[in-house]
């Protein structure tokens, strides 16, 4: 339990149980109706009633509370009328979750299900009416399998239905630049073009892989902001990886995580199948694919690897291989950053800072990777560092 | 984003609860309500989700904490009937979270015969807050209320201080200027003056050191946030947050032969720990050298070797000190990755004036490639300059702008298939002759002809507990039988064992290197493999550590055994936990 514990903290959990409370005229604060059945005890929800069915100052709030091992998220809702025994109506829905799971993303989930029942209660009485009881039953069942399962869920009472999607709350996605090439994702290849927005419809059929942002802006005939932020907007959605540019002049190393490529079989035979260069041929060996990942390190670039170990004579297409490993972070890719420790610099010494590396200064002025690698060369007041 | 938005201190008693303190209490800005009503959009407009969220995202940007705003726009009276929680929930976690706010506390409950004083210390957050930041809060309240329930058990501290918060309140109640009334307690209150320390501290360095009462001292730390302010200077691109878990993972890592580098003047490592472990701590220093590793500063010390763990896991937690493999001369360096080095860096000067005559920048460019102190000096220059260029690496440590580079072993052995003339095999780039000892290997057997066939596959799996009982067996009747047998044969019977410990592939492939033959390098080969030092989870020096061996014999038995090892060089994640990401 410990161990599950740790983790999941902080992921996102499926919901353990979901149920409706309301404020009864004579009975005070209860659960009405709940599913699974008996998840929570009478006794505990005495203890957080406060929280599920609080003052009138947090009504239509989204509240989370977390205490006595559970996660509970609500959305307290009043609804006044004559027709009820206090002139109101006091109910909330709430998903249940364990106690170190992450649960926003239910938030927008439990807000829009407690509107629709308050329509459907405005309208049929549905909560109020004793008669609906297993109606409702029936349909917190559905929703917290079908959520747990499919992360959709859709609900039909009386004319009404609603569809209820748990959507994937990711961090904000990093900024674009110029040099990085942005590699679809293989399971979207294959997309329509005709669900994209119009840049998008623009750029997509640019990205092949090989292409860098700047290239891309280019080849497309979209403003380069415009092409970035469309990129910045596939890569939330997860459509579209960014990768450093290759080159065979490129330099990389091996991360900890090589060891996955030993010790995961699954992930090793994906591996082997995406760097195979033909398909008629059998499939590379994990020895192979090991040894050329292995002796990725500082100073040995992609051109001396090739040489030293021919990876297209067992069948290994090398740019397929930098890419796998790029993706899943078993390498990284090693830059070099020019400093200028001169006196005056010029227009272009003035970006050999230290915080430009060699990609970004080729896509800011045109040059060539061997034309600017020939200008530090005779420029004798650079120094490069690679890190 | 970890800062709390504020603090709570709400009790409840038999005479019902109150809050009596928050910090800070002043009133939201007029100029941020008015940004506020600016921004109002159309109301007929729908609000989408991700509007909402991405609104959300550019306010957060531009450094307005509507959060904050929330916070008082609950009433005291809202939030005190809020956390004066039921006494079942007292003496563990509770987390309440209203729309963007995440109110984090651990209640503290003390019962005699016929009373009862429930006393919750509430931080807000911002709900963002990831999960180990919560949990850091939730640590800090808990242990606040263990102090101030100790001191109402010793003088009735907390009695006192709830007296003197209450008669402020009532004195006062008719005024409905909080300000006014928080103004009036911090003053006489040293509860609330301690919150407000409390407060500024979390704020500002994360590092806390308050004493309630004048007599429990309450050390803590948010190590993201010491973490953070020791590495200030880093504002190359985005710096991204370190989270406690990270430096959680690198403490719960710690090895006997990591060493450590202290990141501040010993003097000043006082006020991290209370007054009680004061001594073990200058002890440890007192033995303090970034060349030796923990083990050996335990023994110099003195102290158990969990002891001083447990000092440097704090010390590191606490941001005064960092994991480093021992200083030596053959240790490889390169520049890490975040290094932020460019011309406008605070660093070269820091480094020029602490190094006179040096320049950041050239000294460091040398750790382009893999380098040790023993390639950058040669015997013959003056043993000072060695010394100086230690200085040096162990200053680039202290700011991380070095790490290390370990090697780890992976057992590899290559499945080529057997009639493969063509193609690259690995005779093909000049390692030994690997025909010549397959005659001692056992019959071919049919999972041999597929490459592809790792040690896991079914059938090979299979096959292992079989051949194994047959050697067994084959043995022990030898032993009953050859008492008589020849040396040599001894040593082939002793071989075939350690190759039994293999399946089927790996032997074959370990039959085909020929210093396989010999029964020192194999037992030693097989021995590792078995400790399981051969999957990429333990670097060279590890192995040296704790099989007791010097670096030549390894390095001679990897050579010898290279067909069927692959080595690669990476970073150890305890030492460079800084620029480890989580994935």
């Amino acid at each position: 339990m410990l161990t599950q514990e740790s983790n999941l903290a902080g992921k996102e959990g499926i919901i353990r149980c979901i149920f409706l409370s309301e404020f009864h005229a004579t009975a005070g604060s209860k659960i009405t109706c709940q599913s699974p059945q008996n998840f929570i005890s009478k006794h505990a929800f005495d203890l957080i009633n406060a929280y599920i069915l609080p003052k009138r100052e947090l009504e239509r709030q989204v509240l989370t509370v977390n205490t006595l091992g559970i996660k509970i998220v609500g959305y307290p809702v009043k609804i006044d009328h004559e027709k009820y025994a206090r002139n109101a109506f006091y109910f909330n829905i709430c998903f249940v979750c364990d106690h170190y799971c992450r649960s926003v993303q239910y938030e927008p989930i439990v807000k829009k299900l407690c509107e629709f029942l308050i329509m459907m209660e405005m309208q049929y009485s549905f909560l109020s009416n004793d008669e609906y009881r297993p109606r409702i039953q029936k349909m917190l069942n559905k929703i917290i399998s079908d959520l747990n399962e499919s992360k959709v869920c859709t609900i039909t009472e009386e004319e009404t239905s609603i569809h209820l999607k748990i959507l994937k709350i990711t961090d904000d996605p990093p900024e674009v630049f110029d040099h990085q090439v942005p590699v679809l994702k293989r399971e979207f290849e294959n997309m329509s073009l005709s669900e994209c927005d119009l840049t998008t419809q623009q750029v997509l059929p640019f990205i092949n892989g090989l292409h860098h942002v700047g290239k891309i802006s280019m080849l497309a005939d979209v403003e380069n902001a415009l092409v970035k932020s469309c990129i910045q907007n596939l890569v939330y959605y997860n459509f579209v990886e960014l990768l450093p540019l290759f080159k065979y002049s490129n330099v990389y190393m091996c991360t900890r995580n090589l060891q996955k490529l030993a010790r995961n079989q699954d992930f090793a035979q994906e591996c082997l199948s995406y760097v195979a260069l033909k398909n008629d041929q059998p499939i590379p060996t994990i020895y192979n694919v090991f040894q050329i990942y292995s002796q990725m390190t500082h100073g040995v670039n992609l051109k001396t690897l090739c040489i030293r170990l021919s990876p297209r004579q067992n069948n290994i297409n090398e740019r397929k291989l930098v890419d796998y490993g790029l993706k899943h972070s078993l390498i990284r890719c090693i830059n070099k950053y020019p400093i200028f420790t001169g006196s005056i610099p010029n227009a272009r010494q003035k970006m050999y800072n230290g915080m430009n590396h060699f990609d970004e200064i080729c896509c800011a002025t045109g040059l060539s990777t061997i034309k600017l690698e020939e200008l530090i060369d005779a420029d004798t007041n650079v120094t490069i560092l690679m890190k | 984003m970890e800062n709390p938005l504020s603090i709570i201190l709400v009790k409840s008693d038999s005479k019902g609860d109150r809050l009596l303190f928050r910090y800070p209490y002043v009133q939201i800005k007029e100029e941020n309500e008015t940004s506020q009503n600016d921004r109002k959009k159309n109301p007929y407009s729908i609000t989408l989700l991700e509007e909402q969220q991405k609104e959300g995202n550019t306010m957060r940007l531009a450094g307005i904490d509507t959060a904050s705003m929330n916070v008082q726009l609950e009433s005291d009276e809202v939030l005190s009937s809020l956390f004066a929680c039921k006494l079942e929930l007292a003496n563990q976690k509770f987390e309440l979270k209203i729309n963007d706010i995440r109110f984090v506390s651990h209640p503290a409950l003390m019962e005699t015969k016929n009373s009862f004083i429930l006393i919750n210390i509430v931080f807000a957050l911002q709900a963002q807050c990831s999960y180990s930041i919560v949990k850091c809060y939730y640590e800090l309240s808990k242990r606040l209320g263990l102090g101030l329930l100790y001191e109402e058990r010793r003088v009735n501290y907390l009695t006192k201080e709830m007296k003197t918060m209450l008669k402020i309140h009532d004195d006062t109640i008719y005024d409905h200027k909080s300000e006014k009334i928080f103004d009036t307690i911090l003053q006489k209150s040293s509860l609330a003056q301690c919150l407000k320390t409390l407060y500024f501290d979390l704020c500002s360095t994360g590092l806390i050191n308050v004493v309630l009462n004048e007599s429990v001292t309450l050390c803590f730390c948010l190590p993201q946030k010491a973490w953070r302010a020791r590495f200030s200077d880093r504002k190359t691109k985005s710096q991204p947050l370190i989270d406690p878990e990270v430096i959680d993972r690198a403490i719960v890592s710690l090895k006997p032969y990591h060493g450590f580098l202290l990141l501040v003047d010993p003097s000043e490592l006082l006020d991290c720990v209370p007054p009680s472990s004061a001594k073990i701590l200058l002890q440890l220093i007192e033995s303090y050298n970034p060349l030796k590793s923990l083990q050996s500063m335990s023994s110099d010390a003195d102290l158990p070797l969990d002891q001083v763990y447990q000092m440097v896991g704090h010390l590191v937690y606490w941001a005064k000190a960092t994991i480093i493999y021992p200083l030596c001369e053959t240790n490889v360096y390169v520049i890490s990755s975040d290094a932020p080095i460019h011309v406008n860096s605070p660093l070269v000067e820091r480094f020029a004036n602490k190094f006179p005559g040096m320049q950041l920048i050239e000294v460091i460019s040398d750790f382009s490639l893999p380098t040790s102190i023993g390639h950058l000096t040669t015997p013959l220059q003056h043993p000072a300059r060695q010394g100086r260029l230690a200085q040096m690496v162990l200053w680039m440590l202290q700011h991380h702008l070095l790490m290390q580079l370990h090697t780890y072993v992976q057992f590899m052995p290559s499945y080529e298939k057997p009639n493969d003339t063509s193609g690259l095999s690995l005779s093909d780039f000049g390692s030994t002759p690997t025909k010549q000892s397959s005659a001692l290997s056992p019959e071919k057997s049919p999972t041999m002809s597929d490459p592809l066939d790792v040690p896991v596959s079914s059938s090979s799996v299979r096959q292992i507990p079989s051949s194994h009982k047959s050697f067994n067996s084959n043995m022990s009747v030898d032993d009953r039988t050859g008492s008589g047998k020849s040396e040599e044969e001894n040593e082939d019977e002793k071989l075939q064992g350690l190759l039994n410990s293999f399946d089927e592939c790996d032997r074959l492939a370990i039959l085909k290197v020929p210093a396989s033959v010999n029964f020192e390098d194999l037992n030693l080969m097989v021995r590792l493999k078995q400790s399981g030092y051969f999957q990429g989870e333990h670097h060279l020096e590890e192995i040296m550590f704790y099989e007791n061996l010097r670096r030549s014999q390894l390095l001679q038995l990897l050579d010898k055994f290279r067909d069927v090892l692959i080595l690669y060089e990476t970073e150890d994640p305890a030492s460079c936990f800084l620029g480890f990401k989580t994935k």
